[in-house]
C-alpha cells in the first residue's frame, strides 16, 4: 500500500493515511480539550445549557445536530468570539483555563477555528495575511520572525495540502473567492498554523463534491496522533470522507448522545426527531456494538 | 494697499490686513494684485456659512497672524530637496518662488519649457478669499509648457522654508499641455521645519485636445501646517486627466478642484485618499462640470479618520444640457476609527441632460468585530488586526498610484 500510494501522492499523505489506518485512539493520550458543564448566552438568551466534552490527542470528533442547537455557538466560544457570555462551567485546553485567554492567545496556544463564513479582507494579500499570522505565533514563542522569501518556501509546501494554486497567495484574503476556495483557504491556514485542536465549523456547507473531497483530504493529512479535530456538521456527507472516532448529537444547547460513525448514518436515515423519541441509553447501546477501532481500521 | 475700506465685520479682516501689511507695498501696488485686494475687501475669508467651506474650520489658522516669508540665508537641506527616483526633473519652488539653482533640470526633456511670469492675470471666474490672497501675495507664476510625450514624471516641489513660524507661502503654477502631449506631474508640498505655516497654492491646468495628464498631489507638509490647494482644469476634447491626491499629516489639508470638460469625449479620474489622526482636518471639495457630450468622470474618495480628526467630502457633479452620453460616478467611502472622529460627506448630482449615466454613493463604516475576531483567531493581536483591516480599506487607492517609489513610500509609512 505504501509503495502504491507513493507513486501518486505526496509523501505526507502516505504517512498520515497510515497513521489513520492504525487507530489513534489511545487511552493514555493526553486530554487536549475538556469542557465541563458549559453554559453560555448571547444578549441574555441562553444558548449552551450544560455542555460536556472531552477530547484527547489523536481523536476526531464530530458534533451533529439540528439548526439552532448551539453547534456553531460552541465552536465560536472555543475560539473566543466576544459576542457570547459564559455563564457557567469551564473549558480546559491542555490543562489551561481557555476562557481566560484572548482569541489571539488561544490561537497561539493551538486552538484553530475553520470559519463557516470566512471574512473577506479586500486589499490585504493572502500571502501577507498568512505571514503576519505565522509570525505572530513565532514572536509569541520567542522565535525570530521569518521574511517573505523563507515564508514563500514554507507556504508552497502547505499549498499542496489543499491543492491550491500559488496564485491564490497574491489575491486579497477571501475576496471574490468561491465557497470552495474560501474553505480550502481555511484548511491552508490550519496547515500553516499547525493547531493542537482544530474546530471545523460547517466546513462542508456550500461545497461541491470535488471541493469537499479536497478539503477532507487536507484534514486527513493534517490529523496526527498529537492533535485532534472537532467537526461541526449538519449532514453526514462530510463523514464519508473524514471518519470520526466519536459522533456527538447536540440538541438545545447540550450534547444529548454520543456514539461512533454509525450514529451519523442512523441520524441521516432517520432525522433528528429520532433522537428526541429515543431513550438516550438505548442509542448508546446500539452504537456501542460497533467498535470504532474496527470501523476505522477496515476502511 | 490695505483693507482699510473694508467693513469691520468682514470675516478675517484683521488677519488679512496683517498679512498684506507684511508684503512690500510696491509688490502689492501692481494692478492685478490691486484688483485682487479690492475684491478681498468685499469678500472676507469664507465662513462655515459658505457652502464650499461648510464643514471646514479655519478658526485656528485665523487665530495666528500670518506674514510674508522673510529672506532665508541658508539653503534647504538635501533631504528637504530630495526627489523621486523616477522623476526626470525636479522643479523647486521655495515659498512660491521658482528656484532654478535648487532645481534638478539637467535631464529636463525638450518637450517641457519652464518660465516664470511676474504678474499673471486672475484667471479663476469666481475666486474665494483664499484665491484672491494667492493672486495678491504670490511672488510669481510658474508656467510649465508641455509638448510631446514625456515618459518620466516631473516633480514639482513646493517647499515652505523660513526662519520663523506663521509664514504664508503662496504658489501659482500653470500647466499648459499642448494637443496630444502627455505628462505625469508629481506636485508635492513640504516644509523644511515643523512650525506652523500656511501654504496656499493654485494650480491651473489646460489640457489640449487628446492630451493625457496624470497629476499626483502629495499634500501633507508637516504636523502644524495648513495646506490649501486649488486645482482648476480645463479639458479640451479627448483629453484625459487623472488625479491622485494624498491628504493628511497636517493640521488641515484642503483640496478644492474645479474641473471643466469643455471638449467632448474628455475623461477625468479623481482618486483621493485622506488619512487622519489627532485633530487633523482634511477637506475634498470638487465641482466636476460636464459641458460637452460623451465625457466620462470618475471620482473615488476614501477617508480614514482616527482620534478626533475630521474628514470632509463635498463634491458636485454637474451635467449640462449639451453633455449627453456623459458617464460619471462619484463615491465617498469613509472609515471611522474612533468615537470622536467626524466625517461629513456630500456627493451631489446636478443633471440637466437626459441621456446620461450617473451614479453616486457614500458610506461611513467602522471596523467590524467579526472581522477583527477572524484575524485574532489566527493569532494576530487586536492592534495589528485593526492595522491590517485599515490598510486593506485604503489599499485600492494606494495600489493605483502610478509612480512606484511614491506608492512604496506610502505603503512603507502605513506599514510601520
Amino acid at each position: 500500500m505504501l509503495q502504491t500510494c507513493d507513486c501518486f501522492e505526496p509523501v505526507t499523505l502516505v504517512f498520515s493515511d497510515l497513521e489513520r489506518i492504525q487507530p489513534m485512539l489511545n487511552p493514555d493520550s493526553p486530554t487536549l480539550l475538556s469542557v465541563r458543564d458549559l453554559t453560555a448566552s448571547v444578549a441574555g438568551e441562553p444558548i449552551l445549557k450544560g455542555l460536556n466534552l472531552e477530547i484527547k490527542a489523536g481523536e476526531i470528533h464530530a458534533i451533529m445536530g439540528p439548526n439552532g442547537s448551539g453547534k456553531s455557538t460552541f465552536s465560536k466560544i472555543l475560539a473566543g468570539h466576544p459576542a457570547y457570555t459564559i455563564t457557567g462551567g469551564e473549558i480546559l485546553f491542555a490543562g489551561e483555563n481557555l476562557l481566560e485567554m484572548a482569541p489571539e492567545e488561544r490561537s497561539i496556544a493551538g486552538v484553530f477555528l475553520a470559519f463557516q463564513y470566512p471574512i473577506e479582507i479586500p486589499g490585504v494579500s493572502n500571502a501577507d495575511f498568512l505571514r503576519v499570522a505565522y509570525n505572530a505565533r513565532r514572536k509569541a514563542k520567542g522565535e525570530e520572525e521569518i521574511d517573505s522569501l523563507d515564508f514563500e518556501d514554507l507556504i508552497a509546501e502547505k499549498l499542496s495540502v489543499v491543492k491550491m494554486n500559488p496564485a491564490f497567495l497574491e489575491r486579497s484574503v477571501n475576496a471574490g473567492f468561491s465557497g470552495g476556495e474560501k474553505k480550502r483557504n481555511e484548511i491552508l491556514q490550519m496547515a500553516l498554523l499547525d493547531p493542537k485542536v482544530a474546530i471545523l465549523d460547517e466546513t462542508d456547507s456550500g461545497l461541491d463534491i470535488d471541493a469537499l473531497r479536497i478539503v477532507a483530504d487536507g484534514v486527513n493529512q493534517l490529523a496526527t496522533a498529537h492533535n485532534a479535530m472537532l467537526l461541526i456538521t449538519h449532514y453526514q456527507r462530510l463523514l464519508d470522507y473524514i471518519t470520526p472516532d466519536y459522533v456527538h448529537v447536540m440538541e438545545a444547547g447540550k450534547i444529548v448522545t454520543t456514539g461512533d460513525k454509525s450514529l451519523a448514518l442512523e441520524l441521516e436515515a432517520r432525522g433528528y426527531d429520532w433522537i428526541r423519541d429515543q431513550d438516550p441509553a438505548s442509542i448508546s447501546a446500539q452504537s456501542a456494538g460497533q467498535g470504532t477501532a474496527v470501523e476505522v481500521g477496515s476502511l | 494697499m490695505t483693507l482699510s475700506s473694508a467693513p469691520t465685520q468682514l470675516h478675517g479682516r484683521d488677519w488679512i490686513q496683517q498679512l498684506l501689511q507684511s508684503y512690500p507695498a510696491e509688490l502689492l501696488a501692481q494692478p492685478q494684485r490691486q484688483q485682487a485686494i479690492a475684491r478681498l475687501s468685499e469678500l472676507g475669508i469664507p465662513t462655515r456659512r459658505d457652502e464650499a467651506w461648510k464643514y471646514t474650520d479655519v478658526s485656528e489658522l485665523l487665530a495666528r497672524p500670518a506674514h510674508a516669508p522673510a529672506r532665508v540665508e541658508s539653503d534647504p537641506s538635501p533631504e528637504d530637496l530630495s526627489t523621486w527616483p523616477e522623476a526626470v526633473a525636479q522643479v523647486v519652488l521655495v515659498n512660491g518662488r521658482y528656484c532654478p539653482n535648487l532645481s534638478k533640470l539637467e535631464a529636463l526633456p525638450a518637450g517641457i519649457q519652464i518660465e516664470s511670469v511676474n504678474e499673471a492675470p486672475l484667471s479663476i471666474a469666481q475666486p474665494d478669499a483664499w484665491l484672491l490672497l494667492n493672486a495678491a501675495c504670490r511672488p510669481e507664476t510658474l508656467v510649465l509648457k508641455v509638448s510631446g510625450v514625456i515618459e518620466q514624471p516631473v516633480h514639482v516641489l513646493c517647499l515652505t522654508h523660513a526662519p520663523t513660524s506663521d509664514i504664508a507661502s503662496h504658489a501659482h503654477i500653470q500647466v499648459i499641455a499642448s494637443p496630444n502631449s502627455q505628462l505625469t506631474l508629481i506636485e508635492e508640498h513640504r516644509s523644511s521645519q515643523l512650525t506652523a505655516h500656511l501654504s496656499n497654492t493654485l494650480v491651473e491646468i489646460q489640457a489640449g485636445a487628446n492630451a493625457g495628464l496624470v497629476h499626483l498631489l502629495l499634500q501633507g507638509a508637516s504636523e502644524a501646517s495648513y495646506v490649501l490647494n486649488h486645482t482648476a482644469i480645463d479639458q479640451a476634447r479627448d483629453s484625459r486627466y487623472t488625479n491622485h491626491t494624498m491628504q493628511g499629516g497636517s493640521a488641515l489639508t484642503r483640496h478644492s478642484q474645479e474641473i471643466l470638460q469643455s471638449g467632448s469625449h474628455a475623461q477625468t479620474n479623481l482618486y483621493e485618499l485622506a488619512i487622519l489622526t489627532g485633530s487633523q482636518q482634511a477637506d475634498t471639495y470638487a465641482i466636476i462640470d460636464h459641458q460637452a457630450p460623451e465625457g466620462s468622470s470618475r471620482q473615488e474618495h476614501k477617508c480614514v479618520a482616527d482620534d478626533h480628526s475630521r474628514g470632509t467630502f463635498n463634491s458636485t457633479l454637474r451635467v449640462r444640457q449639451v453633455a449627453q452620453h456623459t458617464d460619471a460616478s462619484q463615491s465617498s467611502r469613509n472609515l471611522i476609527l474612533s468615537d470622536k472622529a467626524r466625517i461629513y460627506t456630500r456627493p451631489q448630482l446636478e443633471i440637466v441632460a437626459d441621456d446620461v449615466k450617473c451614479a453616486h454613493g457614500a458610506t461611513i463604516s467602522q471596523l467590524e468585530d467579526h472581522e477583527l475576531f477572524y484575524l485574532q483567531s489566527r493569532g494576530i493581536d487586536p492592534e495589528t488586526a485593526r492595522h491590517l483591516l485599515t490598510y486593506g480599506f485604503m489599499a485600492e487607492l494606494i495600489d493605483r498610484i502610478p509612480v512606484a517609489s511614491v506608492r512604496e513610500q506610502i505603503r512603507g509609512r502605513l506599514a510601520s
